[in-house]
This record gives C-alpha cells, structure tokens and sequence, in this order.
C-alpha cells in the first residue's frame, strides 16, 4: 500500500515537472500553426474630437443692482464661460447700469452731485467659480431637470462717477439645466469697490440680482 | 466700453484653438450609425450612469461588458451616451478608459497630461496684484512658438487713488525649463499705458506713455488645462510729460490663473 502510494507521488511529481514543457511545446506548435486567437472585444479607432463638446458658454442676463447710496436700476449683461472641469469654470462678464439721485438730491433739492455721464455704471469681471451641489429638481413627477448651486469670486473694474474703480465681486448662483446645452441661473453678486463722491473713501458693497440665459457651445 | 472690448479680446482667441484642435484631427471613417454619435462595446466590467455630468449626480444604471453604447457629446471629463435599450445618462472619462481604447495603446483623446503642459500652444487667462500699491488687473492672451518661447498680450488697468491708469503690453516669454512642474520664466515687454488722473482731483489732462518690460515668474500646472501662476515685473515708464522729463521706475507683483489648450 505503502509503496504503491509513494510510488503514484513520484509519478504526479514527474508528471508536474514536465508539463511546463510539454505545455511550451504545445504553445510553439501554436505559433506555427499561426492559429491566433481573436480578440473578443471589438477595436474602435475613437477620437475625442469628433465628438460634441459642451465646455463653453455664452449668457445674457438682466436684473437689478443697487449702488449704495443711490437707487436700484435695471442692469444687462453678458458673460462668458469656460468649464475646467466638472467643478470648476472661469466666466467673463460685462454689464451696464446707470444710477437715479441719492436722498440728499432729492431732499436737498441742490445741484445734482453728478453729471448724467458719470451716472452711467459699466463693469467687466473675471471670476473663478465652483460647482458646489449638484442636485436635481422635480418640475412635474415624470419631469426632472439637473440643477447646481455654485459660488464664485472675482476681481475687476467698475466704471461710474467718472472714475474706474477696482472691484471684487462674490457671488452665489442656482443653475437649473433645461437641457444639455441650455439653462438659467439665478444669481445674487455683491460688488465690492471703494467710492470717493462723499468725501472719504468708503468700501461699498453694491447687490446685483440677476436671471441669465445660457447657451453651451 | 473697454470692458466689451476686453471680453472681446478673451473670446476670439478662444474660438481660434477650438477651430485649431478640430482642423488637425484626422478624418476618421464614419461609423455605420447615425453620423453624430459613435458606437462602442463597454469592455470595462462595469460602467456607471449618472443623471448628469458630475459625480455629484446619483448612479441611475449600470452597463456590463459587452453591452453597445453610443458617445453622444461631453461636458468636460463626462460623456453623454445612451445604451441600446434607449437609456441616456452621463459616464466619466476615467471609467470608460479601457473602452475607447482597448487595444490598449496610449489614450489619444484630447486629455492633456503635465508632457502636453510643455507643449501647449493657446494660454489665456487673468492675474491680479499690486503696481506701486494701487491694485492691478490683467487679462492675458498667448501663443507658443515652441516649448521655451511663447508671446504674450497684456490688457491691464491699475486703479490708485489718485489716477487709473490702462495698458496694453506684448511680452516675449522664455521658459528654460518647461518640462519642471515649478516651471520659472522670464518676460520682456513693451507697451502704452494711459494714465487719467482721478476725477475727484482737480482736472487734468490724461496722459499717454511707452515702457519697457522686465520680469521674472514661476508657474505650476495644476490639472489637466489649468496651471498658476506667479509673476514680478519691473517697469520704466518713457515719460514725456511737461512737468517731468525722468523715466519712471514702476514695480509689480502679481498671481494668477490660465487655461490652455
């Protein structure tokens, strides 16, 4: 029993031992016989750039801006957007607004404080923004639209009361996408920028409230 | 006014390097399908669909290996496709990798990694600092000749209290070691500023002068199109005003961020 035992163990270990080698000749005889195997997944010669990208955007926007110290008037605009990533994007905007009379105009009764060109307000920013939630919104029951609240920071000039003034501007915004390549933001933007008219120089934070229409291209 | 034409001076150079990168793709053979959209077996094990083009979006469905999808258009790393059954949703770039290349060969989409960093021909993109204490805003445009040379336009305003001044300024910029991922350069320049004293002062004429350039800079990529940057120049103002005939010694720091392409 003993020896039939040992002996069936040397012929499973001469047996291991040589079917490597017999395996390699078999592999070689395979090479000949140039029977190769098919790749079982189909090669696609694929190129990115065939296919339509959404990276760019273009806005207009309108809304209210409040200068402090004077009214709220209407403000139109337009921006321009690169997305990074899916988080992050640069924008480009451009607006113009003009302002009505402070209080002190108008109770005073006195000579206007500025002349009807320097009521004009023009500012062009470049911010950084950030896709902080992602989410989705549900218009009927059978009716989604993705929407994201970002933020954004950025830096720029403001032009009114004949003087340009650096601005930075924080902003928060709410995006719900109609479609892939459409959507409108609700946006509410403090412009921060240092006005001399009154004497001293004062920080002001300007509020702009804005609705914009988006195209992705 | 100014602002618009800055805006302006953004876009166009954009509009350029899209029309760039589509002329030098090759034609490919149009697949079989509808001519918009391209077909491809999922040779991952898994994909996911979201709802939409971020990982923030829930997972709605998932393709198994051997399924067909359609690539119909991408939002930055995610594409848009639809599976044979009709479902549409979003998939990362990273997750059908395997897929869009499987012969396993390097991936040939648009991705640019720190070696395309090197060779990147479109840079734009803002800096903002400080020019004698009066802060400065800048949006900058170039094009790179080769991987250590690169021409650059500068619009920028600096707004003092006491005047703001606009500038415009073509830079020639060396970049002696591209391939490092704190890549110094330096810059020399030339260009017109105008100065427009505050109206709050007593009027006075604006005023327009030449200067040259010279500056220092380190820029650091930081993903895939979007690198940083951080600049010192010092500027000589040629000043022809009748008040004063010396030059004028200006210096400057400034940060910022660009994208390329």
């Amino acid at each position: 029993m003993e020896i039939r035992f040992r002996s069936f163990l040397l012929v499973t270990i001469i047996g291991l031992a040589f079917l490597p080698l017999s395996e390699l000749a078999a592999q070689s005889e395979e090479d000949n016989s140039s029977t190769l195997i098919e790749p079982q997944i189909e090669r696609v010669d694929f190129d990115e750039s065939l296919i339509d990208s959404y990276d760019f955007e273009m806005a207009i926007y309108a809304g209210y801006l409040a200068i402090e110290n004077f009214d709220t008037n209407p403000v139109i605009g337009l921006k321009i957007g690169y997305h990074i990533s899916e988080d992050l994007f640069v924008q480009g905007s451009y607006a113009r607004s003009e302002v009505g009379e402070t209080s002190f105009e108008k109770l005073g009764g006195g000579a206007p404080l500025l002349s009807d060109d320097e009521r004009d307000v023009e500012y062009y920013l470049v911010s950084l923004g950030f896709n902080l939630f992602h989410g989705e919104a549900f218009f009927t029951d059978s009716t989604t639209f993705n929407t994201v609240s970002y933020v954004s920071g950025g830096i720029g000039n403001t032009d009114f009361a004949g003087d340009d003034r650096y601005t930075i501007a924080l902003a928060v915004g709410y995006r719900t996408l109609f479609a892939d390549g459409f959507s409108v933001d609700v946006e509410m933007r403090d412009l921060i920028f240092d006005m001399d008219i009154f004497g001293s120089d004062d920080t002001t934070h300007n509020l702009e409230l804005t609705l914009s229409l988006n195209l992705f291209l | 006014m100014t602002g618009l034409f800055l805006l302006l001076a953004i876009v166009s150079p954009l509009s350029q390097a899209q029309s760039a990168t589509e002329d030098e793709s090759p034609a490919l053979e149009t697949p079989d399908t509808d001519s918009s959209s391209y077909r491809v077996t999922i040779a991952e094990p898994f994909v996911e669909m979201h709802t939409g083009p971020s990982a923030g979006y829930p997972i709605f469905h998932v393709v198994d290996r051997g399924d067909e999808i359609s690539i119909l258009r991408r939002k930055t790393n995610w594409f848009k496709v639809e599976t044979s059954d009709g479902k549409t949703g979003w998939v990362s770039r990273d997750q059908i990798r395997q897929t869009l290349q499987p012969s396993g060969a390097p991936f040939k989409l648009v991705e640019l990694n720190e070696a395309d960093f090197a060779r990147r021909k479109w840079v734009m993109g803002v800096t903002g600092g400080e020019l004698e204490s009066a802060p400065v805003f800048t949006i900058f445009s170039g094009y790179s000749f080769t991987e250590n040379l690169a021409a650059e336009v500068h619009l920028g305003q600096s707004v003092g209290s006491s005047s703001s001044s606009r500038f415009i300024k073509a830079n020639l910029v060396m970049q002696p070691l591209a391939d490092l991922k704190y890549s110094p350069y330096m810059t020399l320049g030339i260009g017109r500023v105008e100065v427009s004293p505050s109206s709050t002062l007593i009027a006075s004429n604006d005023e327009e002068n030449t200067f040259a350039q010279v500056g220092i800079g380190i820029q650091r990529f930081v993903s895939r199109n979007f690198l940083l940057r951080f600049e010192l120049n010092e500027y000589v103002i040629f000043s022809t005003s009748s008040t004063s005939d010396d030059n004028e010694d200006v210096s400057e720091w400034k940060f910022g961020f660009a994208v390329f392409y």
